[in-house]
């Protein structure tokens, strides 16, 4: 994945400009700086959620990125999701909504990438509990598991450590690194831990 | 389990009301085919409909509090009636069969201007009690508009609205019943196709996008669904209270389930078992039948009360 020359900001106010980087396959890159810099709208951005004030993001090289963005870039927000009555599974398989029918409904290999990626985070125990019965750290677990059953090459993540207490928020970035480099992701993610970034990311961009 | 009831309920609704069968004779079948059939096909309707408008309003608004009554789009409804009731006369417009598609156009356009308002204000106020609080409001000012074209309006105009306020499942005849059938049918067809972008929502607008929905375009056609559902039914039957609230809660309590795929053809049942069942309690406590609306409240608001002690607030 490739920024191009991006300026970001609102209106007239430009937060960054002529921003360019390479994010390799299976390397994990924080995006640090300060608040207000511009870290959450620079993802949302690389996202497809907003557009950048001027310049490209490029998933492929070959062009053929506008088709489907939901099946290239999967993304997790700072929000805490509290829903009533929604289970750690059925929050996960709703990840696969690029991939199945009108009704929404798993087939065979839907279930199995949705159990995989349950197990990867570690929340196998976990898989018929309510969401809003889970610790924040666990929250942000299930969080990540759901970007894994979208099954994107690209994983973007804004503050995933915000909330958590220390030993949550160095389990989540350990985690991302391990999906990045053991499954070959290109994963983005905003931060203020600068300890936990020098550590495990492979790469920063400073903002 | 829940189709059964529905079927039981339903065959119920056919055999109870102010005169036994038995002592009918023959006219039982007339009176069964005639005034009974319709009045529980049109509860079916309306339990269904009203189900399925809450569950969609829930989701849309992220408010467990929501549904079509608290928030106004029935009063809202209720105001176009008025307006095209106690108006049309002053421009003389026509009656019979234009009369009732004029009420079901005004119930529309009243449900779906409450509706943008309520829209509008969620997106500026993100607290859900607040947004409850405008849309009671809003239901009350369009109260208090019906009211002040009551006491400008002469009398045969008064006269109609005031059988219409009265409107109740029965009050439905068979060709009204031909145009509320296919209206609502439509409504809950298209309720049914929205369940997978509606689960999505379940996670906010940001997710839902990330995931490929088009949350302005679901936004559009909720905001349809809804108010073909919620204005038909307000047009012919009067408005129905908390149903809409209350009955996703319960299917969400039996279920035991937050997807829509589960949630939404039970809410349907369910609705349809609830206000048959309210009908049938209805047409039994004594020689008149008692108005819907309150054996609603009175069935409705209890559950509405446990998800606010439960902390419907904080769960959204």
């Amino acid at each position: 994945m490739t920024l191009r020359d991006i300026t970001i900001g609102y209106g007239a106010r430009v937060l960054a400009s002529g921003l360019c980087a390479e994010f390799a396959v299976g390397t994990l890159t924080a995006v640090v700086g300060r608040n207000g810099a511009g870290k959450s709208t620079l993802l949302r951005v690389v996202a497809g959620l907003a557009a950048p004030l001027s310049g490209e993001v490029i998933f492929r090289e070959n062009g053929d990125d506008a088709a489907d963005l939901s099946r290239l870039v999967a993304f997790v927000s700072t929000e805490h999701i509290r829903v009533l009555g929604l289970r750690v599974r059925d929050l996960v398989a709703l990840g696969r909504t690029p991939y199945t029918g009108w009704t929404g409904c798993l087939g065979p290999e839907d279930k199995a990438i949705v159990n995989e990626a349950i197990t990867t985070v570690g929340m196998n125990a976990f898989a018929s509990a309510l969401v809003d019965t889970l610790s924040d750290g666990e929250a942000q677990r299930v969080m990540i598991a759901r970007a894994l059953a979208q099954d994107t090459p690209v994983i973007v993540l804004d503050e995933p450590t915000a909330f958590l207490d220390y030993h949550a928020r160095r389990e989540v970035v350990a985690l991302l690194a391990e999906l990045a480099h053991e499954r070959s992701k290109t994963i983005v993610f905003s931060s203020h831990e600068l300890d936990l970034v020098e550590r495990f990311a492979d790469k920063k961009v400073e903002l | 389990m829940a189709g059964l009831a529905v079927v039981v309920l339903f065959v119920l609704d056919l055999l109870v009301g102010s005169v036994r069968l038995s002592e009918l004779g023959d006219a039982a079948g007339f009176i069964v085919s005639r005034f009974r059939l319709p009045k529980a096909v049109v509860a079916v309707l309306a339990g269904a409909g009203l189900g399925a408008s809450g569950l969609q309003m829930q989701t849309l608004f992220r408010n467990p509090l929501a549904g079509p009554y608290v928030l106004g789009i029935s009063s809202g409804a209720s105001l176009g009636v008025a307006l095209f009731l106690l108006g049309a006369p002053l421009v003389g417009a026509a009656g019979g069969w234009l009369h009732s598609v004029g009420i079901v156009g005004a119930a529309w356009i009243g449900a779906g201007a409450i509706f943008l308002v309520v829209m509008v204000v969620s997106q500026r106020i993100r607290d859900i009690l607040a947004v409850l609080i405008i849309g009671m409001m809003l239901g009350s000012v369009a109260g208090a508009l019906v009211e002040v074209l009551q006491y400008f309006s002469g009398e045969g105009a008064l006269k109609s609205f005031v059988i219409w306020t009265m409107g109740s499942l029965g009050g439905v005849t068979l060709p009204e019943l031909a145009l509320l059938g296919p209206v609502v049918a439509v409504g809950l067809a298209g309720s049914l196709a929205l369940v997978k972008p509606l689960d999505a929502l379940l996670l906010g607008e940001t997710y839902a996008r990330t995931m490929g929905i088009h949350v302005g375009t679901v936004r559009v056609l909720v905001f349809v669904n809804t108010t073909l559902l919620a204005g038909t039914l307000t047009a012919f039957c009067g408005p129905i209270g908390f149903l809409g609230l209350a009955v996703p809660h319960v299917a969400r309590m039996i279920t035991r389930e937050a997807t829509h795929r589960v949630l939404m053809p039970a809410s349907m049942i369910l609705g349809a078992a609830v206000m048959l069942a309210c009908d049938v309690v209805s047409s039994t406590v004594g020689s008149t039948p008692l108005p819907i609306n309150t054996i609603t409240a009175l069935v409705g608001i209890p559950v509405i009360i446990l998800v606010v002690v439960r902390g419907g607030r904080r769960a959204w």
